[in-house]
């Protein structure tokens, strides 16, 4: 198949994968991995993994780790392309759900699920914040980086941005 | 009026600024954090509250939570021009590099070496999230009640194993009808 071919085709999957990606994008990253791996042959395994890593190491939502697919297959036209098909039709269905729930201000149906949603929303975000730690905190030196990184938020005086820069200088002191 | 909140419009150039901002410097993992460190904490353009609806809507919706997340924070400062901005800046920082490493990887076929720079940056946005969950359970879970909710959410969703979505959707929907129960009892 030409590559423009392929670009449309992986364009078509991510678009199909990310309406299947209820809990967010790393819920059909298998999905994806099977199609571009195994199937398509786009990337190898270890390419794929590779483009992952790259996802995380770039900021912003990791999956725009689909534009390493994309480059891959149709250069930075293919890398925007997939991008786009993971993140707007996604985004369109957003916004008209975020229209009709904002025009629902009004009845009491809204607040009911608001007042039941908020307490549930605070508990998926404890949840999360758990995994990542876990996953992000491997050993005591890393465990000091996120004590201060927490004490500094708290203390109102240290941008964000710069205490992440902060921690990225650590590393490279730490674990070089 | 699309931000029924607060009475809080910002323009356009302002929306660009904040959300590309985040853009930028949202690294590591839990980008919620940085939503919730600029536009509450920073800007005041939006409650706790209004920002936990907003991600629960996210979260329940398909597609990438954050790409979803911008677009609804979007739409609420500022109608459609303000969703389509807020996506946009979101993704432009990222893309660009995700665009060049890309080009490094597949041109020299290994990864950057910035793997120690990531070990420092893992933990301390992981320690972010951790100051900025601890701000909003402080905030939203003093009554016995929301905590309660709050903690077998958790339970259900790090012990029991629970899809995200189930667990919204079971213990969010015995909660509405629990209240919807009690509200018409006379």
């Amino acid at each position: 198949m030409s590559a423009a071919g392929d670009v449309v085709a992986l364009a078509a999957l991510l678009a199909r994968e990310s309406f299947a990606a209820f809990g967010g994008g790393l819920s059909v990253l298998p999905a994806i991995e099977r199609a571009v791996v195994e199937q398509r042959h786009w990337l190898t395994a270890q390419q794929f993994a590779d483009v992952y890593a790259l996802g995380q190491l770039t900021p912003g939502p990791g999956m725009l780790m689909v534009m390493g697919i994309g480059y891959r297959i149709g250069g930075v036209p293919g890398a925007l392309i997939a991008a786009l098909a993971m993140f707007l039709p996604a985004a369109a269905l957003s916004y008209i759900v975020g229209a009709r729930w904002s025009a629902a201000r009004a009845s009491s149906w809204r607040a009911i699920a608001t007042r039941a949603l908020t307490p549930v929303t605070v508990g998926l975000i404890v949840a999360g914040t758990w995994t990542l730690t876990a996953a992000a905190v491997p050993d005591a030196r890393s465990a000091v980086i996120a004590a201060l990184a927490a004490l500094l938020l708290l203390s109102g005086r240290v941008n964000p941005a710069l205490i992440v820069l902060a921690g990225g200088l650590a590393g490279f002191a730490l674990y070089r | 009026m699309t931000n029924d909140e607060a009475n809080v419009h910002p323009s356009l150039a302002q929306i660009a600024r904040a959300f590309g901002y985040i853009g930028l410097t949202s690294m590591g993992g839990g980008r919620f954090a940085f939503y919730f460190n600029e536009l509450v904490t920073r800007r005041r353009w939006v409650t706790t509250e209004a920002l936990l609806e907003e991600y629960a809507l996210a979260s329940l919706l398909p597609g990438p939570n954050i790409g979803n997340f911008a677009t609804l924070l979007g739409r609420r400062l500022r109608g459609l021009p303000g969703a389509a901005l807020a996506l946009l800046v979101t993704l432009l920082p990222g893309s660009a590099l995700m665009v060049a490493l890309s080009a490094l990887y597949f041109t020299h076929g290994r990864l950057p070496a910035l793997a120690p720079i990531f070990h420092g940056i893992a933990p301390a946005a992981a320690g972010l999230t951790l100051g900025t969950t601890a701000q909003i359970v402080w905030r939203q879970t003093r009554a016995p009640v929301p905590a309660f909710i709050a903690v077998l959410t958790v339970v259900a969703i790090l012990i029991l194993r629970a899809p995200t979505l189930l667990a919204i959707f079971a213990i969010g929907g015995a909660t509405a009808l629990i209240e919807v129960l009690r509200g018409r009892q006379p």
